[in-house]
């Protein structure tokens, strides 16, 4: 035997031990809660208040993909009364078609369209009341829907996500039961007493906003402009007060960029298909009520996690004169995440960050089992720390970093819901994690969650929490300029870096 | 104070590794957990690395190089061995029994979707016109590429589908490839169906003048397999994978895949729209029918 023959040392490694850490710890940043001990949330008491008092919830509709609602710290959160998918549809299928929410709204399908609207959008407008309508009297017919939604909870991870940030509900130690253990004796074929695994804990998880409802309205990613245009025709049916789009939105112009002239021909020969006049026309139409809409209701659009240029489309739409919000994404140091793009967006939300090691920026993952000191460059090496996590190299160099800065990885991800069970972001070696009440694995319940979809739901939460809280409202003309002007705490700063102007509770007027 | 702060002051939830531990708190009562460490007042906590568990997609899709070939190496089975063929062939699998079982117990979910109907005789032969128009450029030096395309594309092949989400030449993904061709093979036989019912001439028997480029399939035009296959697979894996940076470019090629069938003359554009809306109303059977198989998809890319 020769033991003692091993591979010469080639230096240190990552030890892959990360710090554990508080899965609200953004909600302290934000400034919603004073610290991660009591949670003392002057936020939370005014909302709490409100609804106490008869106050209707926020409500926020949630453009994304469908969302695993009875999740135990979402099935209160969600609307499924008025939740639609457009995935399967072109016309949309609600999810129940016969609720006394939907019919009010609807007023038979004879609802005018409201005037802010462009005329181009009431042949769409009258074809999906119409459409409703018809839904709505073969669902009470008890007739079988001769098309269904694709929501199904198992392919529902990114809109269970951001669902989760927004308007979670922490649950209390009674209500979620964590199963026992119930070892089996093997000398006598018989069980042993259920072994307790710990002391009975709470669901807490909880999303910016736990006081809101938040309306699913799931979309497919053909980049086709209709349902898209229907999507944001019926968040305004329902009368979203925040709209939250962490998607893109494919139109031909954030698909191919500096195409001349910017015409139907140009852009089939430029994307290899044969797009119609009618296709961009409507792609027009789409933007036209996108911007109009934002007047009124604040849309929190991603600005992408490509590290681009440009922002996505139509967070690339953001400008002063409209109410169009590109989110970016601020990693737990305080610095621009990796991934956010380097042009002006409106304001910054805490998110995840990502490696990266371009001519650019060297921000490396140094406690990452796989980073390997010996492998980089000495003339950045001596740079790349982590936020949070022990220096793998010298722990003599702790001392000599600053705080952070733009070589500083932050391990930190958001947290979020994740589909329980196999599914999801967090997969679990249980088939079925509930049995009854009684949860199999909690730990698949919840997530890693990044990206400047993070930040846009850590945002979408906070405007929702500050009408929640009764310190803003929108629907009127105006009022999703004045959200945005809140929302940057009247800051002229657009800068990357700092990560500035960042979301925070304290941008938020007073209480009345 | 409001009900959710006292909860969360009772109970702390930790991100650990990768994984998450509820933790109570607060207390004279609390305890630490089993083999854990007790918690004082401190915002960072040491806690053994936690295992397994996904990582997150985004990440994978901000550093795609980084954690592509991370994936590759750990992926690298015997299935995939199983799958791939040599030359480029396409791989090929067994009679997929399961999901054409589920399929067929839930016949009436997909048996009467309301696919329009195709357009009449003369609104057909109008169509054409603009399949003369294609046929015409197609013999244009610049559409060399399309005409290599259309032969290529006359029987399944998924490079089409799997260069969009960069995976052409790799063997990494054999559930995700398994998966595209359980959809090939169910569509194919759901396609027929329609085909059968609706019993549409192709366009070169209602305009001579009309010239295929390949031969015309046997079967009816309306609405097109070739659309319903290849957006079929792309609707399904955008519900696998909605987080993939090329689902739009996936979509795209679909479509051209689709159109290039016209420009072959053996499709109207009414049968490409009805292929492709077919997909979409199949999507929510689909993802009952092919759950296990998605969801084995979907480990290969968290």
């Amino acid at each position: 035997m020769h033991d003692d023959l091993d591979l010469p040392d080639d230096g240190p490694r990552g030890t892959g031990h990360h710090r554990a850490y508080h899965a609200l710890w953004h909600l302290q940043k934000i400034g919603v809660v004073d610290d991660l001990k009591t949670f003392t949330s002057s936020a939370w008491d005014d909302a709490d208040q409100r609804i106490e008092a008869k106050a209707k919830r926020t409500r926020v509709a949630m453009i994304d993909t469908s969302v695993a609602c009875k999740h135990p710290n979402l099935k209160d959160a969600i609307a499924t009364d008025l939740a639609i998918d457009f995935f399967s549809h072109p016309l949309g299928v609600p999810l129940q078609p016969a609720s006394d929410a939907l019919k009010q709204l609807i007023q038979n399908g004879t609802r005018p369209l409201p005037d802010f609207l462009h005329s181009k959008a009431r042949p769409f407008w009258t074809d999906f009341l119409e459409h409703l309508q018809k839904c709505r009297k073969a669902a009470l017919n008890n007739e079988r829907p001769r098309v269904r939604p694709a929501t199904r909870s198992s392919f529902s991870a990114h809109g269970t996500a951001m669902a989760g940030l927004i308007g979670a509900r922490p649950l209390a130690p009674d209500v979620v039961k964590i199963a026992k253990l119930r070892p089996f004796d093997v000398s006598t074929g018989g069980e042993t007493d259920p072994v307790d695994p710990g002391l009975p804990v709470g669901f807490a998880y909880a999303g910016v906003d736990p006081f809101c409802e938040i309306v699913p309205i799931s979309t497919n990613f053909d980049p086709e402009p209709e349902q898209l245009i229907i999507a944001m025709l019926h968040a305004v049916l329902i009368g979203a007060e925040v709209i939250v789009l962490a998607r893109d939105f494919p139109a031909p112009k954030g698909l191919a960029h500096c195409v001349e002239p910017e015409t139907a021909e140009a852009y089939s020969a430029a994307l290899g298909v044969g797009l119609s006049e009618e296709e961009m026309a409507n792609w027009d139409l789409l933007e036209r009520i996108v911007k109009a809409v934002s007047l009124r209701v604040p849309i929190v659009c991603a600005s992408g996690n490509g590290a681009d240029d440009f922002l996505l489309y139509p967070a690339s739409l953001a400008e002063p004169g409209n109410g169009i919000i590109a989110v970016g994404a601020r990693t737990a140091a305080g610095q621009p995440a990796s991934y956010t793009p380097k042009a002006a967006v409106t304001v910054y939300a805490p998110s995840g960050d990502g490696e990266r090691l371009d001519a650019a920026m060297q921000r490396l993952d140094t406690v990452d089992a796989g980073y390997r000191a010996g492998d980089q460059s000495q003339c950045y090496v001596a740079d790349l720390h982590n936020f949070g996590d022990d220096p793998v190299v010298d722990a003599d160099r702790a001392a000599r970093f600053p705080k952070s800065n733009e070589h500083t990885y932050s391990p930190q991800d958001l947290i979020s819901t994740d589909v329980p069970g196999r599914a999801g972001y967090n997969s679990s070696p249980y088939t079925q994690v509930f049995t009854g009440q009684t949860m199999l694995d909690y730990r698949s319940a919840f997530c890693r969650f990044s990206g400047t979809s993070g930040a846009v739901a850590v945002t979408a939460g906070l405007i929702s929490l500050g009408i929640s809280a009764g310190r803003i409202s929108t629907g009127r003309d105006g009022d999703g300029l004045a959200v945005k002007r809140i929302l940057r705490g009247d800051s002229n700063l657009c800068h990357n870096p700092p990560a500035e102007p960042a979301v925070h509770w304290r941008h938020f007027p007073p209480k009345p | 104070m409001n009900a959710f702060s006292s909860i969360l002051s009772g109970t702390w939830l930790l991100a650990v590794g990768e994984t998450f531990e509820l933790v109570p708190r607060g207390g004279p009562a609390a305890q630490p957990p089993a083999g854990g460490t007790a918690l004082g007042d401190i915002s960072f906590v040491d806690l053994p690395p936690g295992g397994g568990g996904a990582c997150s997609v985004l990440n994978r899709n901000r550093n795609r190089n980084r954690n592509r070939n991370r994936n590759r190496n750990r992926n690298r089975t015997d299935l995939g061995a199983d799958l791939l063929l040599p030359e480029g062939g396409l791989p090929d699998i067994l009679v997929p029994w399961r999901e054409i079982d589920n399929l067929h117990r839930l016949r009436s979910e997909w048996i009467d979707l309301p696919v329009p109907l195709p357009p009449p005789p003369a609104e057909l032969v109008r169509l054409t016109f603009g399949l003369l128009a294609k046929q015409k450029r197609l013999q244009l030096p610049e559409e060399a590429g399309r005409r290599a395309e259309i032969l290529r594309e006359r029987d399944l092949e998924l490079s089409g589908y799997l260069r969009p989400l960069g995976i052409e030449d790799t063997a990494g993904y054999p559930h995700t490839i398994t998966l595209l061709l359980i959809i090939a093979r169910l569509c194919e036989e759901i396609g027929m169906r329609y085909k059968d019912r609706y019993d549409a001439p192709r366009p070169s028997i209602v305009n001579p003048r009309l010239r295929t480029f390949i031969a015309n399939p046997l079967h009816a035009s309306y609405p097109s397999n070739h659309s319903f296959q290849s957006y079929s697979m792309a609707f399904v894996f955008a519900r696998v994978v909605p987080e993939h940076p090329g689902l739009v470019d996936l979509f795209l090629s679909c479509r051209r895949i689709a159109e290039n069938r016209e420009w072959a003359g053996v499709h109207y554009p009414t049968d490409t729209a009805a292929g492709r809306l077919l997909a979409r109303m199949m999507t929510p059977v689909f993802e009952v029918v092919l759950e296990e198989q998605m969801l084995l998809a979907r480990s290969e890319w968290t």
